[in-house]
């Protein structure tokens, strides 16, 4: 079973005013993933409501990663915002508890993205006989 | 508010058998279709490779040409992917677990007894 | 005028099955404030995904943690089957549910030995281990392996079991369910859990909701939320109903757990005798393409995969996030205003799977 999930694109400085629309409709909050492609870093935040998915989704290029915190609504944001600083590399402005950059104990910064010279994240098609 | 809910459990368990077997004494007794460990039977290999291909961690190298099938117990972990994957019915996994060792080995093995002892095969792709 | 101090609280506990840390903010014996600290056993399991295929991932997937092993993989492949529109076999369905509920008794078992140890009660801790193991037997048997099931595998399930063995197995688990209920005597019953978990770590119905919590934690505080009620799998087929407590201390805490077993159990009963026959896998055919959220409810909660293909055999995309990650604001919450000896039981009763948390 499949069920229907929507992502709407927005703009990072409409980021605040959303979420706290959002939340005086009653909305919950799932999830704040991201993931990097040849744009950027694409930041998905997601919010549930009687079992609807519906994300935000917005996309920031690598020079210039920085957004805005949901945490003036949403306190839990915390822990993905600072995910997202630790893993991403993205300056979140005005977290509410912000370790920046100790969130996790990690071996390098930024583990979750790759150089941009190398940015060609799938192997060559024509692969050698597959038995 | 009860007080002493768990004396007639503990009274009982007094006087049961215990729920620990004496293993060495008793052996232990392998469950049936258990992934305990990886099984290899090289009469039936061909050699295709699916199996070093599926395999997650690595473990399996196979080398056609040599018609070597090596396997690095240390690294595999029992998923059973290759088994599924082996259209020859060559690997099986065995209910009983891999006796624990301090000599890394990995094992190889051949078709064909040749001079030159391989002991990493190169696996196709 | 207290003074404040600062004790660390882990990363290595008696109480924590895996290592988080704690900076308790203290005035004399109460915590004032809670800063978690997280990332001891981050594996960075999630860029797996770009050496690993689709296939080889559900393996990885399996092995996020290993006591909420089952339903990982379970989550992962249906995610993959919702996006390259593969449909599972009802028998498949029906024996995903079997495992995902025993999957949930054995992790509700191994917490509830974990709250018993916690608050000093070892030989309850011990005899709801050993029920447990012999749930694990009957995994085993039916699975081939104990804790990491490896029943999951995109398209249905790895193996089939025989009706004659699942017919053998419900009559063991309905043995079980009786012992189970001996020792739920003492862990709702007893003075001495009450007077050490009744009143304590309460999370308020509105602050549980605020601060994102999910699963047990959330339904405790009286929120009747559980994504069973999607209906993934066969749970629209078995009748249960979600199980939620007022109170919102550790004492709710534990009772929703003791009230899921038995559900669990009950719906093991419903699914066997339910059970379809026919084939339990079907062959996935092309690559991942698309983007899907899969949701399923472990036994901490909520549990989200966010995937992501392109049409090659490798994910874009490979994102987890496990219900105790989304807990850690409501823990911070509970543990304000709690005394230092409490700490240990709060953090336990959110059921913390920091394997699961950081991947």
């Amino acid at each position: 079973m499949r069920e229907e999930q929507l992502y709407a694109g927005i703009q990072a400085a409409e980021l605040p005013a959303l979420a706290a629309q959002r939340l005086d409709l009653g909305w919950r909050l799932v999830v704040i993933t991201a993931l990097q492609n040849a744009d950027g870093v694409e930041v998905s935040y997601v919010f549930e409501q009687g079992q609807r998915l519906q994300s935000l989704r917005l996309t920031l290029p690598l020079e210039a990663r920085r957004l805005p915190s949901i945490t003036g609504s949403y306190a839990a944001a915390f822990i993905y915002e600072n995910e997202l600083q630790d893993l991403f590399g993205v300056k979140v402005d005005g977290l509410a508890l912000d370790f920046k950059g100790n969130f996790y104990m990690k071996a390098r910064e930024t583990p979750f993205i790759k150089a941009v010279a190398s940015q060609a994240p799938m192997p060559p098609a024509p692969e050698a006989a597959r038995g | 508010m009860a007080f002493g809910t768990f004396s007639l459990t503990a009274l009982t368990s007094l006087f049961k058998k215990p729920a620990t077997t004496t293993w060495p004494a008793t052996p232990y007794v392998p469950v049936a279709g258990a992934r305990g460990s990886l099984r290899f039977a090289s009469e039936t290999c061909n050699y295709c490779t699916l199996c070093a291909l599926k395999c997650p961690t690595g473990a399996i190298q196979v080398d056609r040409v040599k018609k070597a099938w090596v396997l690095d117990r240390f690294k595999c972990i029992v998923c059973a992917a290759c088994v599924d994957a082996c259209v020859k019915n060559a690997l099986a996994c065995d209910p009983d677990f891999a006796a624990p060792s301090s000599d890394h080995v990995i094992e190889v093995y051949r078709v064909t007894e040749s001079a030159d002892l391989c002991a990493h095969g190169e696996g196709e792709a | 005028m207290a003074e404040k101090t600062i004790i660390p609280f882990g990363p290595q506990h008696p109480v924590l099955p895996e290592p988080l840390h704690l900076d308790l903010v203290m005035e004399d014996e109460t915590v004032v404030d809670a800063i978690p600290s997280i990332g001891f056993i981050h594996r960075g399991l999630e860029r797996l995904a770009e050496t690993q295929d689709f296939q080889q991932m559900g393996y990885v997937a399996e092995r996020i943690c290993g006591i909420c092993s089952c339903i990982h993989g379970q989550g992962y492949s249906q995610g993959i089957e919702a996006l390259m529109g593969i449909e599972v076999p009802a028998r498949a369905q029906f024996l995903r549910l079997v495992w995902g509920e025993e999957s949930r008794i054995q992790s509700h078992l191994l917490w509830l030995g974990l709250a018993a140890d916690a608050f000093g009660f070892e030989s309850l801790f011990m005899h709801t281990w050993k029920l447990r193991e012999r749930l694990l037997d009957w995994v085993e048997r039916t699975t081939g392996g104990r804790v990491i099931f490896g029943a999951n595998k995109i398209g249905g399930v790895r193996r089939d079991v025989a009706d004659g063995l699942l017919a053998d197995m419900v009559a063991d688990l309905r043995a079980m369910e009786a012992e189970f209920a001996a020792l739920e005597r003492t862990f709702l019953g007893d003075a001495t859990v009450r007077s050490r978990m009744e009143g304590v770590g309460v999370l308020p119905k509105a602050l549980a909701q605020a601060s994102g919590a999910v699963g047990p934690t959330l339904r405790a505080s009286g929120v009747a939320s559980d994504t069973r009620t999607l209906g993934y799998s066969a749970y629209d087929q078995v009748q249960w109903q979600v199980i939620t407590e007022d109170a919102g201390d550790c004492f709710a805490r534990i009772k929703v757990r003791c009230r899921e077993t038995h559900q669990s159990f009950d719906m093991i009963y419903q699914a066997v005798a339910k059970m379809p026959g026919g084939a339990v896998e079907s062959k996935p055919k092309g690559f991942p393409k698309g983007e899907y959220m899969s949701r399923l409810e472990q036994p901490r909660g909520e549990v989200i995969y966010y995937l992501k293909g392109n049409g090659t055999k490798h994910l874009e995309r490979f994102r987890v996030r496990t219900p105790t990650f989304a807990n850690i604001p409501a823990l911070v919450h509970m543990l304000k205003g709690c005394r230092l000896a409490d700490v240990g039981n709060i953090l336990l009763t959110i059921d913390p799977c920091i394997s699961c948390t950081e991947r």
